[in-house]
């Protein structure tokens, strides 16, 4: 009996040992995976992660936990999960802002979309324009004659300086040659009050947090930054529609560690895709405001570049880069 | 439906069993989560969220805001006895508690703090039930200008918080704001004395600093004490309870704090922490025997406490009634909503009539409940305090470390903790209130963020955030509370002269 245990051990050592490269991937996931949020709770990117982690648990066969660790715009937890070590237990679900606007502002350890791993495209979360239900303005048109009359007399709320909310409204500012001034907040959830309050007139918004409120009546939504009309405000156009390209949003990559072994990333990838199809998940996901929109790795790792560089022409624009 | 039936359906909705057990689980784990200090009821409630997906919406937010409410309770319990905050709203807890604790009184300590907590949480739980969404309509009349008004009148009060001389206060005041500018510039992003730690960019982290500001640095003047063997204070079980003299001087401050605690928790930021000293401010100014403060006055804790559980109630109004999250706490209970489908905002109360009573019928149950919790432990607690002074003194490094590590698993806190005590032990020698620092420290981001929003608002127009009245009477009322005890002195010398 004793003699049986212990062969037992070694040959488990030796299988440890000797097949150690596919038996990680092989057993993978052993234990429960961490998700990291670089985000405070109750914003987009952490009800994605939740909702996101909890469909993908039966795929993978493992718990996936959430985890927020806010900060320095998420380039924080981002940073801790880019630097982890590339097992597959660490995963991070970031922002388009942290991941491809934060390195052109300040030195990161990351930079491009090669110095990590995505897995996937988890979502797109769309920009929309919206004011105060007691603004006399009903139209984006009137919105347009209003600020061209006065200039800098519609103060604009955005998420925060940096944002894709802000850099949206600042290419609108220089796209329709307007000049609605921008006060930044820390999130779009700190924006609502103060929209509320009477202390900016409108907003750059996303659906989770605006549509309570267009519901009971006290916001309107204008018009939109997407490529087509939103589903929950039919009649609020597109900008494209009203004749200025802005077509800007967020989008939350799943990523991990540069270095993720290839058949890992590919278990992690095909648990969120099956998760993201999964019913119960899209209708959740899509009744507050997301737009599913799901790419593999290495498509996603293109528009990833792709975001990377317009967002560098943008800030050089703006001059809101790296000094 | 109105606030009575709204309130007796609440009832129905708490005490179906699932729910009273959702309740019961929730203030268990935050009182445990009070008393440690380090984990807050904000990671506990996150750690908890998915065990909740198996509950109904209501039970889950029942689950989620005892946690909450609940840790608000036992955070006095350190700081009282070992001088330990677990979180800035108790920091001013410690100025008194700590010093009745010294002088064998921590079973009234305690006993009041229960008390006070138990009040303002049935004022506030009553406070939103009948004009909570009246008074969400005041909390959003609060925009940039006002946070950053509300912060200058906290630091106006702060300066005036201990009997140290205003010049030394404001040195300490100056110190907490210029720690307070480390980290990432909230509005352009640019990283400020970071010394290239990436985790130094989200700034300085309150709890190790409150930590090694009062408990590590007691540690060391214990270690200083011990030299002169001193005798292990005796409570009699007599002593737990509070005199009946205790309870004349605090059913006032109480009652205050409690009100006050409240109206403060509408409105976002550090509220409970600016709502905590301001009771403290306003009880050495009304006591009687102001001298006292500082050296075990009860009321400097009975307010407090009640002003902090005020704070945490209050702070359900914007969350439950707009959908709004002021507080990390709320965004927590947000998401929770969220992940459950709750449609929140102001249409929660008329579509899920059951998760807004609910819960606010839950908070009545939860308080009592806490209440039966927490007072048989008053006498587990201070018996703590018969152990000799060398295992008290380890089982503080003890909660201040692991504590310390368990905000962030980071060694860099460790740091922040242990120079922060050695810093606070030389200022206390030289009669310098680190209390005071800790505080500004924490309204020093606020102030800075609000500031630059306000700014962005005028678009230049300076004299626009003084014409703004609410702004204009807080920052009356701040000079006023600055320059009062002159003002009187030079009356009085007029009138006797």
């Amino acid at each position: 009996m004793q003699f049986c245990r212990l062969l037992k051990l070694v040959s488990l050592c030796a299988l440890a040992l000797g097949f150690a490269a596919s038996a990680v991937a092989q057993s993978y996931p052993s234990r429960p995976v961490t998700m990291v949020v670089p985000y405070a709770p109750g914003g987009g990117a952490d009800i994605i992660a939740r909702l996101l982690a909890d469909a993908m648990k039966p795929h993978l066969g493992q718990p996936v936990i959430v985890t927020n660790r806010p900060g320095g715009q998420g380039t924080i937890g981002t940073a801790d999960v880019i630097q982890a070590k590339p097992d597959g237990y660490t995963i991070a679900l970031s922002a388009v802002a942290t991941l491809t606007v934060q390195p052109h502002r300040q030195d990161l350890p990351y930079n491009t979309p090669d110095d990590y791993e995505p897995i996937i495209k988890a979502a797109n979360l769309p920009i929309m324009f919206s004011v105060h239900a007691k603004t006399p303005w009903t139209t984006m048109k009137e919105a347009f004659d209003f600020i061209r009359a006065n200039p800098g007399k519609i103060r604009v709320g955005s998420p925060g300086n940096g944002s894709m909310g802000h850099l949206t409204l600042a290419t609108l500012n220089s796209k329709a040659g307007t000049r609605f001034a921008h006060v930044p907040y820390l999130s779009g959830a700190e924006s609502i009050p103060s929209m509320l309050g009477g202390h900016v007139e409108a907003l750059v918004v996303h659906p989770p947090e605006i549509l309570p409120h267009t519901a009971a009546g006290t916001a309107r939504v204008l018009a939109t930054f997407e490529e087509k009309r939103n589903p929950s405000y039919p009649d609020a156009p597109t900008f494209r529609e009203l004749g200025y390209d802005v077509t800007l949003g967020v989008y939350y990559p799943l990523i991990g560690p540069k270095g993720l072994p290839k058949d890992i990333r590919d278990k992690l990838y095909q648990a969120a895709k099956a998760a993201l199809a999964d019913p119960t998940f899209s209708a959740g996901v899509k009744s507050r405001g997301f737009v599913l929109d799901t790419k593999e790795p290495e498509a996603f790792r293109q528009e990833l570049w792709a975001s990377y560089r317009a967002n560098a022409e943008i800030l050089k624009e703006l001059g809101l880069g790296k000094k | 439906m109105n606030a009575l039936d709204g309130i007796l359906f609440g009832f129905s909705v708490a005490f179906e069993w699932r729910n009273l057990l959702a309740c019961f689980i929730g203030v268990l784990i935050g009182t445990v989560v009070g008393v440690l200090p380090g984990i807050g009821p904000v990671g506990a409630m996150a750690l908890l969220l998915p065990a909740t997906y198996a509950l109904t919406p209501a039970g889950a937010l029942i689950m989620l805001a005892g946690i909450y409410y609940g840790s608000m309770y036992g955070g006095s319990t350190t700081a009282i006895l070992l001088k330990v905050p677990g979180e800035v709203s108790s920091v001013v807890t410690t100025l008194d508690g700590y010093e009745m604790a010294q002088r064998g009184r921590a079973g009234p300590a305690l006993f009041v703090a229960a008390i006070g907590s138990f009040v303002a949480g049935t004022v506030g739980v009553v406070g939103l039930a009948f004009i909570g969404p009246l008074l969400s309509k005041v909390a959003l009349t609060f925009g940039p200008p006002e946070y950053c008004a509300l912060c200058l009148l906290g630091l106006m009060v702060l300066s005036r918080l201990t009997d140290s001389s205003l010049s030394r206060a404001f040195v300490m005041v100056a110190a907490g704001l210029a720690l307070s500018t480390v980290g990432m510039e909230p509005m352009s992003g640019t990283s400020r004395f970071t010394f290239g730690f990436l985790k130094m960019s989200q700034g300085i982290d309150l709890v190790p600093i409150a930590m090694g500001m009062f408990g590590v640095a007691e540690l060391l003047s214990m270690a200083e004490r011990e030299l002169k063997t001193q005798a292990p204070i005796r409570v009699r079980l007599r002593e737990l309870l509070p005199t009946k003299e205790d309870w004349q001087r605090s059913w006032p401050p109480i009652t205050r704090g409690s009100i006050m605690g409240f109206l403060f928790g509408l409105v976002p930021g550090p509220t409970a922490m600016i709502a905590t000293f301001t009771s403290y401010a306003l009880e050495r100014k009304l006591s009687r025997h102001p001298e006292q403060f500082g050296k075990g006055a009860i009321e400097g804790v009975a307010g407090p406490e009640a002003a902090n559980n005020g704070a945490a109630q209050g702070a359900f109004i914007p969350l439950l009634t707009l959908g709004i999250p002021f507080a990390p706490a709320s965004a927590m209970l947000l998401t929770a909503l969220l992940i459950h489908g709750v449609q929140t905002g102001p249409l929660m109360m008329v579509n899920n009539p059951e998760v807004f009573w609910g819960v606010v019928s839950s908070m009545y149950v939860g308080n009592f409940m806490l209440l039966v919790l927490n007072l048989p432990l008053i006498g587990v607690f201070v018996s703590l305090l018969r152990l000799p002074m060398y295992l008290i003194a380890s089982v503080v490094a003890l909660l201040c470390l692991v504590g310390t590590y368990a905000i962030s698993n980071s060694m860099l806190d460790i740091w922040v903790l242990l120079i922060s005590g050695v810093a606070a032990y030389l200022l206390r020698k030289l009669r310098f209130e680190p209390a005071i620092l800790v505080l500004a420290l924490a309204l020093g981001p606020i102030l800075e963020r609000s500031f630059l929003q306000s700014l962005y608002l005028v678009q230049g127009e300076w004299m626009e955030i003084f014409q703004r009245p609410i702004t204009a009477g807080m920052i009356i009322t701040g000079l006023v509370v600055l320059a009062a005890p002159a003002l009187l002195r030079q009356f009085r010398g007029s009138a006797a002269g």
